[in-house]
């Protein structure tokens, strides 16, 4: 019948009832012009992270209003990197750590940063960004997400290693 | 003189009791109570439901959700006062409509003496009763107002026929059918 006689199966009727109301309402939601557009927490924290084209780094790096970070290893680094970028590697944590604390005040200083790794699905820029974030930065980061193979390609400054070069050049030989 | 006096109140008591026994019985204040509460849940869900951005904002001003909290309340609250007051207008699922009542009237006088014990005060928001030229700013009227709504409710859970509703009809269609 409608109407339980026991408290406990009315209440769980009652919760029944909300429940509903609330699935309704998130299928409304949906579909409203005017809904809620939910986002996961995770989203939220990082939203300041932005993603950039060559285009957009190579007018930052031009107006030199960009201070360009690049998250690969060491080693990597001292054989190329775009003109006037810093090294911070995303990993291992205590290396980046510690290039951190070394280019704080250029950091915190009055200038975006320009993230970049080697190429698009590296995602070591991604985790330096969001490492930013966590530690309490909270201006907009940026992310050359094509990254320094992009860069090369479309022969923009960069800074290389002589010493580097050749061995470098013969391991990319050697994996082609 | 004093026994007189004694006679009347006794007969008051009386009446009072009658009237309750009356009420929970099902009579005529039975379903104006009923329906004036579903109308209530109804009518102020709708402007939540139209402006849900709305709706969020009165909520934030109470300053006890967190901003990422505030859409999901601003969702599944209009849609409980909707459920529970179709329910209620029509007249079945009756009890478990007024405990969700209950549940939410219970969450808004909370908010509400949170927000007084701080000495703040604002247009509630609550049952959208502005658009017809009536004042809802936060204060002890409207937790007075609140409370009476809630009692309202918990007395409709001890009515045991609602004349006037669909539950009745189903169960006199089957005692006609018995």
């Amino acid at each position: 019948m409608f109407t339980g006689n026991s408290f406990k199966k009315t209440f769980s009727r009652a919760l029944l009832l909300m429940l509903l109301a609330s699935g309704t309402g998130f299928l409304v939601n949906a579909w409203h012009p005017e809904g809620f557009e939910l986002v996961s927490r995770e989203k939220l924290q990082y939203e300041t992270i932005v993603h950039i084209n060559t285009e957009e780094t190579r007018i930052k790096h031009a107006a030199k209003i960009a201070l360009f970070i690049d998250s690969r290893s060491r080693t990597e680094y001292i054989q190329e990197h775009i003109e006037g970028a810093v090294n911070i590697p995303a990993n291992p944590e205590s290396l980046s750590m510690k290039a951190i604390q070394e280019h704080y005040s250029r950091i915190n200083g009055p200038v975006e940063m320009v993230i970049y790794c080697s190429h698009h699905s590296c995602g070591l820029a991604e985790t330096l960004a969001r490492r930013f974030v966590t530690l309490g930065y909270t201006r907009t980061i940026y992310i050359f997400g094509e990254g320094i193979e992009a860069w090369q390609a479309l022969s923009l400054p960069i800074e290389q290693n002589d010493d580097f070069k050749d061995s470098s050049a013969g391991s990319t030989h050697e994996t082609n | 003189m004093m026994i007189s006096k004694i006679l009347q109140q006794v007969a008051l008591m009386k009446r009072i009791k009658r009237q309750v026994q009356e009420y929970v019985y099902g009579n005529s204040l039975t379903i104006i109570v009923r329906i004036a509460i579903g109308l209530l849940f109804v009518y102020s869900s709708i402007f939540k439901i139209i402006d849900p951005s709305g709706f969020a904002n009165s909520i934030a001003q109470y300053r006890i959700l967190s901003d990422n909290l505030l859409p999901y309340a601003a969702i599944v609250i209009p849609y409980i006062e909707l459920f529970a007051g179709i329910c209620l207008l029509m007249g079945f699922n009756i009890r478990p409509a007024a405990i969700a009542g209950i549940i939410l009237m219970l969450m808004f006088i909370t908010a509400i003496i949170i927000n007084l014990a701080q000495g703040r005060t604002f247009e509630c928001g609550c049952f959208e009763l502005s658009n017809l030229g009536i004042s809802e700013t936060i204060g002890w009227g409207l937790l007075v107002r609140d409370a009476i709504i809630t009692m309202l409710l918990w007395s409709l859970y001890y009515v045991d026929r609602h004349p006037f509703s669909l539950q009745n009809l189903v169960l006199k269609s089957d005692i006609h059918n018995m």
